[in-house]
Order: structure tokens, then sequence, then C-alpha cells
């Protein structure tokens, strides 16, 4: 058994609004095991990217923690002051943003503005150690060195991403937060950038997690995937186990729901309804008023947590597991 | 039947643009650079392609919105580049467009009511009361019911999949021919967009109605469409039968984009073909093939001939390569 780096033990997320507490994460628990990737897949406003945040505590003003745990090597990040956690950003977890690529100041050279993150976490580099390790970086992510000493305008979208990427690797960290690093660049690019980010994450031996809404990415990129719905982590396991045997029937609906450009041509599958607002989540099973295998208990009652009976990682929190007493799996 | 609902054939658009020393330079961007293809009736066709590839342009100039720089296109028998006004009513009354956005592309001041109406009331068809059940039976159709329960609303009120669904339904209500949908379902969420894929899908195959439907999203137009055609910088560099071409791409670009799209299946191993640099802009091209910088399989004779040909390489499959 390998060590488990990252631990969130029953985390509870709500924001304050003016009309009231948007439930925003509900009890989520699942560990990471050192030098793998993560998945995290699930539409907009699941939590995904709270989740994310809520790890470095990067959270708005409104945001309150009610319960729950985030351990990172042990340690509880959620019982360290503000101080302390500054140790951690960057140089042990860094993020990767969406649409990061627009964060970068225009005024400045990219390359300074990496070396001015080196010498903020780390005072003890030099401008020009500074400067080499920048060197190093811009190769490990494909970008060409003379590039160093140009502003971002000189760059297309994904070198721009590729240098996003340089800065987040910049301290050395343990574990990086990709949240949808990709979304707003073009297929060739896209492809170019995952492979060279899952190049470095397997060089570096480091651990990633991967938000994405792409299924086929996530299937592409981690070890591991969990799958998100209305603030709760309702499916986790490894991503084999998941797309062979899918438990939730969320999960089963939504890899049902991306055409392949690939293999055959399957009818896909329409998950009816929308996600519901989290400012008065459903009752139970919050999936429930658009699951077909909907009865009377998941419509009061929270689900208890299912095991894969083939895989003890692979869980899912469902009334009505798929796969479990031969009922049929839509997915296969 | 056979005969084409719409035919485009040299279809340019070059936008002007000032640049250099007090912008007084003058330059073209060749957006749409000549192209040709047919849509037959009842038809999906695909137009997929990066961004700034002329898509979007193409689609644009497909319903009259703006005027091409050279070509032709013939919709219905007619070219639609001189029409007087009355003709020009009619061909408005028979295209329709469904835009990428629904929060941009609905007036928010109107109800869904009026935004939906708001065709009928243009090419005055219908009496008001019939308007209201015209109305009523397209946004039944589209999946917005109880109608009577959105009609008074706004947008804003509106999730974006049902927004979507409204923009489908002003177009739909007045039974075109013929509907350019530009990235319809790029901004929604997943569930929501698998939704508004099939509802297209059902409306398309009940209506008969022929769509020119623009992605960038290969998948999307492998599940949609009969027909595609591959842009890269203003040219269609291949196009054909939608399973030739993606199954068994031949153009070097269509065989890089195809084999980096990310395969939804954990056990797949795919092998995707690396090409240098980016796309550009197809500002001061040099008369050889668009792709030649970046291509992996050139040689002298691309460096020095001109863009080549659409050619048939096999029954219902063209390509524009020398290599091919």
């Amino acid at each position: 058994m390998a060590e488990t780096i990252l631990e969130i033990d029953n985390l509870s997320l709500r924001y304050k609004t003016k009309k009231g507490d948007v439930k925003a994460l509900n009890r989520v628990s699942f560990q990471l095991e050192k030098g793998l990737a993560l998945g995290l897949v699930g539409e907009s406003g699941c939590g995904k990217t709270t989740l994310a945040n809520a790890i470095l505590r990067l959270l708005p003003d409104n945001a309150e923690i009610t319960g729950g745990h985030i351990y990172f090597d042990k340690e509880d990040l959620l019982l360290l002051a503000e101080q302390e956690l500054r140790e951690y950003r960057w140089k042990k977890i860094s993020m990767i943003f969406q649409a990061a690529m627009n964060a970068l100041a225009p005024v400045y050279r990219v390359g300074d503005q990496i070396i001015e993150a080196i010498q903020n976490h780390a005072p003890e580099f030099t401008y020009s150690a500074a400067k080499e390790r920048v060197q190093r970086l811009f190769e490990l992510v494909g970008l060409d060195c003379s590039r160093i000493d140009h502003y971002p305008h000189q760059y297309s979208g994904g070198m721009k991403q590729r240098a996003i990427i340089a800065m987040a690797l910049a301290c050395d960290p343990d574990l990086i937060i990709a949240d949808e690093p990709t979304t707003a660049l073009d297929v060739i690019v896209q492809d170019r950038i995952l492979k060279r980010l899952n190049r470095v994450r397997e060089e570096l031996g480091m651990t990633m997690i991967y938000i994405s809404h792409d299924i086929a990415v996530i299937a592409e990129l981690s070890k591991v995937m969990g799958v998100m719905y209305a603030g709760e982590l309702v499916e986790f396991g490894s991503t084999l186990s998941l797309f062979k045997q899918a438990i939730h029937p969320y999960t089963a609906g939504l890899m049902n729901s991306f055409p392949s450009i690939k293999g055959a041509k399957n009818q896909l599958s329409i998950i009816p309804g929308e996600p519901p607002n989290l400012l008065n989540p459903p009752a139970g099973c919050k999936f429930h008023p658009r699951c077909q295998y909907v009865t009377a208990q998941c419509r009061q009652v929270r689900p208890p947590l299912y095991r894969s009976p083939t895989e003890q990682q692979h869980f899912a929190l469902c009334w009505h597991p798929l796969g479990a007493n031969g009922k049929e799996n839509d997915h296969e | 039947m056979n005969e084409p609902l719409l035919e485009v054939n040299g279809l340019e658009k070059y936008f002007s643009i000032k640049s250099g020393f007090f912008r007084r330079e003058l330059k073209y961007l060749q957006a749409v650079d000549g192209i040709s293809f047919k849509i037959k009736r009842g038809q999906m066709f695909g137009l997929v392609g990066e961004s700034g590839c002329g898509k979007t342009t193409t689609g644009r100039l497909l319903v009259k919105s703006i005027a091409p720089t050279a070509g032709e296109i013939v919709f219905n028998g007619k070219s639609i580049i001189e029409l007087d006004d009355d003709e020009v009513r009619d061909f408005r009354q028979s295209v329709q467009m469904i835009f990428q956005d629904p929060y941009q592309s609905l007036n928010p001041r109107m109800t869904i009511f009026d935004i939906i109406a708001e065709p009928l009331k243009i090419h005055k068809i219908g009496a008001f009361n019939q308007r209201e059940e015209l109305v009523a039976g397209i946004m039944e159709k589209v999946g917005l019911s109880p109608a009577a329960s959105f009609i008074f609303r706004y947008p804003h009120e509106l999730s974006g999949g049902q927004r979507q669904r409204v923009a489908i339904a002003r177009a739909m209500v007045i039974k075109p021919d013929f509907i350019v949908a530009d990235e319809p379902t790029s901004m929604l969420d997943v569930s929501i967009r698998t939704q508004v894929i099939e509802l297209m899908k059902k409306l398309q195959e009940e209506s008969r109605v022929s769509y020119l439907y623009i992605t960038h999203d290969l998948a999307v137009a492998r599940y949609l469409c009969t027909e595609i055609a591959v842009m890269y910088l203003g040219k269609i560099v291949e196009s054909g039968e939608i399973e030739k071409v993606t199954q068994n791409p031949a153009h070097p670009y269509t065989q890089a984009l195809i084999s980096a799209v990310p395969i939804p299946d954990p056990s797949y191993q795919r092998e995707s073909i690396a090409i240098i640099g980016g796309v550009s802009k197809p500002i001061d091209l040099l008369p050889r093939c668009r792709f030649y910088d970046r291509c992996y399989e050139r040689d002298q004779h691309c460096q020095s001939q001109a863009m080549p040909d659409l050619h048939e390489i096999e029954e219902q499959h063209f390509v524009a390569c020398y290599q091919r």
C-alpha cells in the first residue's frame, strides 16, 4: 500500500449569500496515494473547483468550512493558521487555475514573473539562480528558452498556458491541482499540453489533481477518478473500474453522454432535468429527481457508501448501485 | 430530390485590416479563401476546424449576414448574392441561425413568447391568436413544457439549456429550410449538452430541415452529421462522407486533428501525431498549401506549387493535398 499524500475527510463547506446558504460541499471523503493522478469530473457548480480551492483555503470571504478535515502529509491543513498555510502554497501544493493564461501581467516579461514567484516563496534563490531554474522549467514544459525575455502578448494561448504550468512547477511541489487547464484551447494544443503535463508529472513523481468537465480527458490522464454531483462526491475509484462498471447512475449516464471519434457510434443517453440549485438541494440523494431508479428511500435518506465487490477503493453513494444484485448496467 | 439545397462555389471573404506605421498599410485577412461545397436537402452538414479557421465567417456568409468578397452561393436554385428586397425577405424566412452563446443571443427585455414569436411577426405569419398556438406548439417540441409556464418569463429566469432551447424554437418556428448552427452546444454543461444534441437530431429527422453544423468538436460532428468539411486557414482541406473522413482521414492536418481528440475509454492507447507550431493568421499568405509550414509530409513539390484543389480519392471523400 502506497503512502497517502492527501486525505479529505467528511469535508463540508457552504457559501453564505443574501438568498441563503449554498451548500457547495457535503461530506466529501477520499484518499489520494502519492504519485497518482486523480481526475475530478462534474458539471458546473458541482463543487469541484470549490474542493480544489478549499485544499489551499483560497476561498472567498463568504465561504465557511462547516466540518471535516483536510490532511496533507498527515497534517490537518484546516488547523493551520493563514501564515503557516503560506508555507504550503506553491512550495508543497501549487495550482493551475482555469484560464490562468489570462493571469500573466501584460507589462512584465514572462520569465521575470516566474522569477518573482520563485523568490517570493524561496527567498534563498538569487536572481541568477532563479533564472537558471526558469530555464530548466521552460525546457521541461517545452518552451523555447529565448522566450524567457518575451512579454505575454508575444505568446500564443498554448504558450501562455505552458508558462503557467512552468510557474506552478517552480518550487517543486508535491501536489499540483490543475483546474480545467486546457478548457479554452484548441484540440491540438490541448493534446500537446496535457501530454507534456503528464510526462512532467511522471518524471518528477508528483501527485496531481486534475479537474475537468470532459470525461475523455480524465479517462486518458488519470489513474483514479472522482465524480462530483451537487456538492457530493458520488463515486470514486480507479478509472478503469469506473469505466468498466460504474456504480452510480449519474456516472453511468455521464459516460454515455460523450460521443467518441473512434469505435462504434452508440446512441447517447440523456440524463433528464438539470442539476439542482444548491441553495435548496433535494433531500436524500441529490440525484434522485433525475434518476430512473428512484424509490421512496432515495427521496428521504442520504444514500450509504457502497463499495464495489471487485475493487475495495471503488465506492459510490447510492441506494441502488448498478451492477449489484445482478442489476442491469446501462453502460455495458 | 438529389438536387442540393445549397451550393457554394469559390466563396471568398477578405477583411481589410490596417497595420504598420500610423496604420497606413492596408492588408487583407483571408478569412474564407475560395471554398466550395454542397448541402443536400434534409442533411446535417458539419463544418469543423480550430479557432480562426473561418468556419464562423462561412456560416455568416451563408445566412447573408455579411457579403462575400467573391464567389457564389446558390440557395434553392437561386443565387443569393443579388436578390431584390422581396427575394431577400423570402430568403430570410427560409434560413435561420442558432448562436453559440444563449446568454447573449436572446434579448433580455423580451419575454420568451415575444422572442419566439418575433420571426412570425416579421414575416407576417398567422394572426395574433394563431401565433400563440404556433409558439406553444414549437415550445412543447423543443422541451419547454408546459409552454404556459415559460411564455411570460424573461431569459434571465432560464438556465443555459433552456435558453438554447428557446433559440432553437425561435429558429424553427417559421419552418425554415436551412439552419446554420454555430457551436450551439459548446457553452452548455455535459448533461444539458447531450439533451440539446439529441433535441437537434430529433427535430432534424422530423422536419427534414438542412443544417450547417459548425463545431470544433469532432466527436459531436461525427455523432450528428452525415457529411463533413474540415477547414484550415480559410480553405477546406478535406471533405466527404462522415465516417470516411473521421475514420480514415487523408489530409495530414485532419490526421493530426483527429489523432488529438481524447477518447472516453481508459483502456484505449491513443497515438497522436505531433505537428509543429500553431495556427497563424491568414494574412500575407504565400501562394502554396496553407498547411505547408506545419506539414510532416511536405516536399519540394508542395513548396513550389499553388494551394492544391480538392480531388476525390475514393467515392465521397475529397482531399486537398499533393501527397494523396
